[in-house]
């Protein structure tokens, strides 16, 4: 369960809007990937809609897609501590490039305090998220697990 | 002794992550977390082990010692503080990394900015006489590189008497004396003379760390101007 903070607009409009075409609904979880590298107990990333959806992915370009509902800026400046189980809008190496797919951390990562706009934190299990399915040695997971439902509660 | 062991594996593991995550964000391997909690949300890495990075593996950089790390960052901090929050996201400066004998193609140097990756490098190491006003010159090129349109290249060079060419690249000159001149003509430092761009730093530098000479001429005196214009563009409340 996710507590979601306080967002702007233009945040809230796209994630509704995605939630509500039930665009989350089955979408794969990607470990957070660098080329050759998956780091486990670190971060699981979801909400590519566009080559993550369960029967139409595309491992060559899972990560990539886009909701076809535009970016959103990122908003980067609000106090926010990067804890362990706190949520984020993931985006390309540049601003305002943010879509539909965000990551949950599973661990401290002060670092992404000024890096990535925060959208809320996990409240109750995250223990489930650790259990999630990842490989050391390839670039993808075969049959990997997905999001079930997502809802919004305000 | 086993309860040791798990300390330093649990020590390591964290940071090794903390690399992963700095890599991940800006693309050089092998740094680690010097200090994030700072005025103006600049944040500092330091080197644990040497790296290479760069399109040909031509950049190189090594650890230095914890002494030398925090005695030199004392001073980066005091100079850079100078730079607000505000005026730093405009020009799109957020990571500093501290390391010491700073190569590109085999040539020391003192920084290397990107403002593309947010990040100044530093060798902490360069000549004390000039390490402080040589932090403002390799800010300025983050400036520089952020506005190019407010510090155009060809109005500054039609400052210069029209018989003075600058060389093709900075390291393309022997031009590289960072004393400051007494007596100017048009140029403040010998390396003032290598590029536009190193001109304009020079200035930048000069102004910020508060050495220009006695008397300016008039060619120099409209550079002067003109950083100072080009400042006032970028952020209203900049001080000198």
């Amino acid at each position: 369960m996710i507590e979601k903070i306080k967002a702007s607009k233009s945040e809230k409009i796209i994630f509704i809007f995605v939630v509500i075409l039930g665009l989350f609904s089955i979408t794969s979880f990607v470990l957070l990937k660098d080329k050759c590298w998956v780091i486990k107990d670190k971060l699981v990333q979801a909400g590519d809609v566009e080559f993550g959806k369960k029967g139409n992915i595309d491992y060559g370009k899972i990560g990539t897609g886009k909701s076809g509902l535009g970016t959103i800026k990122s908003e980067v400046d609000k106090d926010f501590n990067y804890t362990k189980g706190s949520v984020g809008l993931a985006r390309s190496l540049k601003y305002d490039t943010e879509d539909s797919q965000f990551f949950i951390i599973l661990q401290d990562e002060p670092l992404y305090e000024g890096e990535y706009t925060p959208i809320g934190k996990v409240i109750f299990g995250l223990e489930a998220l650790e259990k999630i399915k990842y490989l050391n040695k390839s670039e993808y997971v075969l049959r990997p697990d997905f999001i079930n439902t997502l809802r919004l509660f305000n | 002794m086993k309860l040791l062991k798990l300390i330093l594996l649990y020590l390591f593991l964290i940071s090794s992550a903390q690399a992963d995550t700095i890599y991940e964000l800006i693309k050089i391997p092998n740094l680690e977390i010097y200090n994030l909690k700072t005025e103006n949300k600049l944040r500092y890495l330091n080197a644990k082990q040497a790296f290479t990075i760069g399109v040909d593996n031509n950049i190189n950089c090594f650890k230095s010692s914890k002494q030398d790390l925090d005695k030199k960052y004392k001073i980066i901090e005091k100079n850079l503080n100078r730079y607000s929050q505000n005026f730093l996201k405009k020009i799109n400066l957020k990571y500093i990394v501290m390391c010491e004998d700073l190569s590109i193609s085999g040539i020391n140097t003192a920084g290397i900015p990107d403002n593309v990756m947010k990040t100044l490098i530093v060798d902490i190491k360069f000549n004390d006489r000039y390490f402080e006003r040589v932090l403002h010159h390799e800010v300025f090129h983050i400036i520089n590189d952020s506005f190019k349109n407010i510090f155009n290249q060809q109005i500054w060079s039609s400052f210069n008497p029209k018989e003075f060419n600058y060389a093709e690249c900075s390291t393309c000159t022997k031009k590289i004396g960072l004393e400051t001149y007494s007596k100017t003509a048009g140029f403040i430092t010998e390396y003032s003379q290598s590029t536009a761009s190193e001109d304009m730093a020079e200035v930048f530098s000069h102004l910020m760390y508060g050495n220009l000479p006695a008397t300016v001429d008039p060619i120099l005196q409209k550079k002067i101007e003109f950083i100072k214009k080009g400042l006032l563009k970028i952020d209203e409340n900049f001080i000198l």
